[in-house]
């Protein structure tokens, strides 16, 4: 069983892996950083406007969704370089090494595919969506660069997964240790 | 029904294979979907799903609590709690066991996640244990149980979670969270204090501290109670929706850990990082469970359980009972927010099909179950062999025996079990300060 959500520590983690991999880490993770922290700002200044000075963040309601919808794609491949999925390892301890490596690769190839199909789909959705020039009801942001980006953020995870199936089968060094 | 059932055993089994749970739930409501109604409908269910739970505003409160209960962590304010609750407690026998507990319900106070709790607390509340000649066993115990507390009393992702799942109040569950949260640490004193009676070598008495003192530690507190009479006061009084009060409460323990000097640039970018990445997580395991409830949905399970039990002939609570013990025995094997995301959509609606008469107030009956599925979860935290608390205190300290862990926790989760019962036929525990609020 692996805890889901890393604990928080004391000492500052520096990211595991390869070049590539901390690179993406920075990239996106900066990226997913900063929109939180503005979410989070946003909602102070929203709060002690509308409470202290009766001036409200116009649309703030929007921005918050785009946000959140925007940062947690943005942190799904990072999510899965770092195999912070939630599985269940009940039974890991009684199969063989060979076996586990065969049954990893197996999966993470199933999940690519399966975010591929996926994306593929949000694509055709975010096509749609800037075909008809949708836009959020207040300040007229229009959705479809923000569904072109979980697209694009579903093809990278499952690029990810499909490097993670590739080690897994072919034996790579790597895919013996838990991290990427 | 029956495609359902076959369904929750092809699921089981991709999970037993190690099949992530978000892909199992998913790819399984994927196909039973597709085989059910057509393939083009089941891949846009699985498009509109994915899309539409990213943009949920009512979620935007998981990470900011996350956010604020990893800021909390940084601040420091857990030393400042233990050190508090032990100025009161640490003299009696098994005292420094009682002021964890105690600790931990503080921490839980401004920490929504239970392993955040139980991570936190391993750092502050063992070395002095350890000093003064706990037995492990009640040590750890005392952590992995005090731990749970965070998902219960307020703020909690988990009943966040739920309250989008049963679309219900998520203000109002968390103030039906805080009496069963006081009366958890109650019981778990309790359960502290049996252990030392029995056992008075397992946890020897600490030095007794001058009122003074004592109050001065009680001092250091005021950031913790500040910070919940904000957040958590904000919402029982109608001036923060729950979205709000989570932006402040981020706010003000970044603001917090800043005055603290606890921050540089660097680690709030790691703050901010490990939040967004637990966000991120928690949020495709609720994509998956959301297509895999739609999936559900179209079998008509939901309904068949109501008929099926409504012929039965068997009173309400019997059923919540039953559906108590299911929870209990899928606890033993499934990670806590899978259980919730799994189940939850089948028994809800089982549960608004019940005729429960003047047992409880039709409106809050959501409310009080929520309570009831929270408090199972927690002790699904500490039920071996998958008790996720105790793999946080084991890789914390990794010198305690697993097996050490689950004893010490034994009879926390024996009181657990008592509070769950009183939970259930005591609906006013939960319900009381809710029916309050208007």
């Amino acid at each position: 069983m692996s805890p889901g959500p890393s604990s928080p520590t004391e000492e500052i983690k520096s990211p595991p892996g390869g070049r590539l991999s901390k690179a993406l880490y920075w990239l996106l993770g900066g990226f997913a950083a900063l929109l939180l922290f503005a979410m989070m700002a946003l909602t102070f200044v929203d709060v002690v406007g509308r409470y202290f000075f009766n001036a409200p963040v116009p649309g703030a309601f929007e921005i918050t969704e785009l946000m959140l919808a925007t940062l947690i794609f943005a942190a799904l491949p990072l999510v899965t370089i770092y195999g912070e999925q939630i599985t269940v390892d009940l039974f890991d301890t009684f199969i063989p090494n060979t076996v586990r490596h065969l049954r990893d690769g197996v999966i993470s190839a199933l999940s690519a595919a399966a975010l591929f199909v996926l994306s593929v789909s949000m694509w055709g959705k975010a096509a749609e969506s800037s075909g008809y020039g949708d836009t959020t009801a207040m300040l007229n942001i229009p959705i479809a660069p923000m569904i072109y980006f979980m697209s694009v953020m579903l093809a990278l995870t499952g690029v990810v997964l499909a490097v993670m199936a590739w080690w897994s089968l072919s034996g790579h060094e790597q895919a013996h240790s838990d991290k990427y | 029904m029956l495609e359902a059932l076959f369904a929750f055993l092809g699921m089981l089994g991709l999970i037993v294979l190690r099949v992530p749970i978000a892909f199992a739930m998913g790819l399984v409501g994927y196909l039973g979907y597709g085989l059910l109604i057509g393939w083009s409908p089941a891949l846009a269910m699985i498009t509109t799903v994915t899309y539409e739970t990213g943009l949920s505003y009512g979620l935007s409160v998981v990470p900011l609590f996350i956010l604020m209960g990893n800021f909390v962590s940084r601040a420091g304010l857990s030393d400042e709690l233990y050190h508090a609750s032990n100025a009161f407690l640490g003299h009696r026998r098994g005292g420094l066991a009682m002021a964890t507990v105690v600790a931990c319900g503080g921490f839980s106070a401004v920490c929504g996640s239970s392993l955040a709790t139980a991570a936190t607390m391993s750092k502050v509340a063992y070395p002095p244990m350890r000093r003064y000649g706990y037995s492990d066993a009640l040590a750890t115990g005392s952590i992995a149980a005090g731990g749970t507390l965070g998902i219960l009393i307020p703020p909690s992702v988990i009943l966040v979670i739920y309250g989008i799942l049963t679309e219900s109040d998520i203000g109002k569950l968390f103030i039906a969270g805080v009496v069963p949260g006081l009366l958890g640490v109650a019981l778990y004193l309790a359960a502290v204090m049996i252990t030392v009676r029995i056992n008075p070598a397992a946890g020897p008495p600490g030095e007794r501290m001058e009122w003074g003192e004592r109050w001065r530690a009680l001092r250091g507190v005021w950031g913790v109670v500040f910070l919940f009479v904000l957040v958590i006061g904000g919402i029982y009084g109608g001036v923060f929706t729950p979205t709000e009060a989570a932006g402040i409460g981020a706010s003000g323990s970044f603001f917090f850990a800043l005055l603290r000097r606890r921050l540089t640039t660097r680690v709030v970018i790691d703050i901010l990082i490990e939040s967004v990445r637990t966000t991120s997580m928690i949020f495709f395991v609720l994509i998956g469970a959301l297509m895999f409830s739609n999936f559900i949905n179209v079998t008509a399970l939901p309904t068949e359980l109501v008929e099926w039990v409504t012929a039965l002939h068997v009173s309400p609570l019997t059923v919540v009972l039953l559906v108590v013990v299911v929870y209990v025995v899928l606890g033993c094997v499934l990670e806590s927010l899978s259980m919730i995301l799994l189940t939850v959509p089948v028994f809800y609606p089982l549960l608004l099909g019940l005729d429960f008469g003047d047992f409880i107030d039709p409106e809050l009956l959501l409310i009080w179950f929520g309570i009831v599925v929270v408090v199972v979860t927690e002790i699904s935290l500490i039920t071996p062999p998958v008790g996720l608390n105790v793999f946080v205190l084991r890789t914390v300290l990794p010198e305690v025996g697993m097996g050490t862990v689950f004893r010490g926790v034994t009879p926390f989760w024996c009181v657990d079990i008592v509070r769950l019962l009183l939970l259930v036929f005591l609906p006013a525990i939960s319900l009381y300060l809710p029916s309050l609020m208007r």
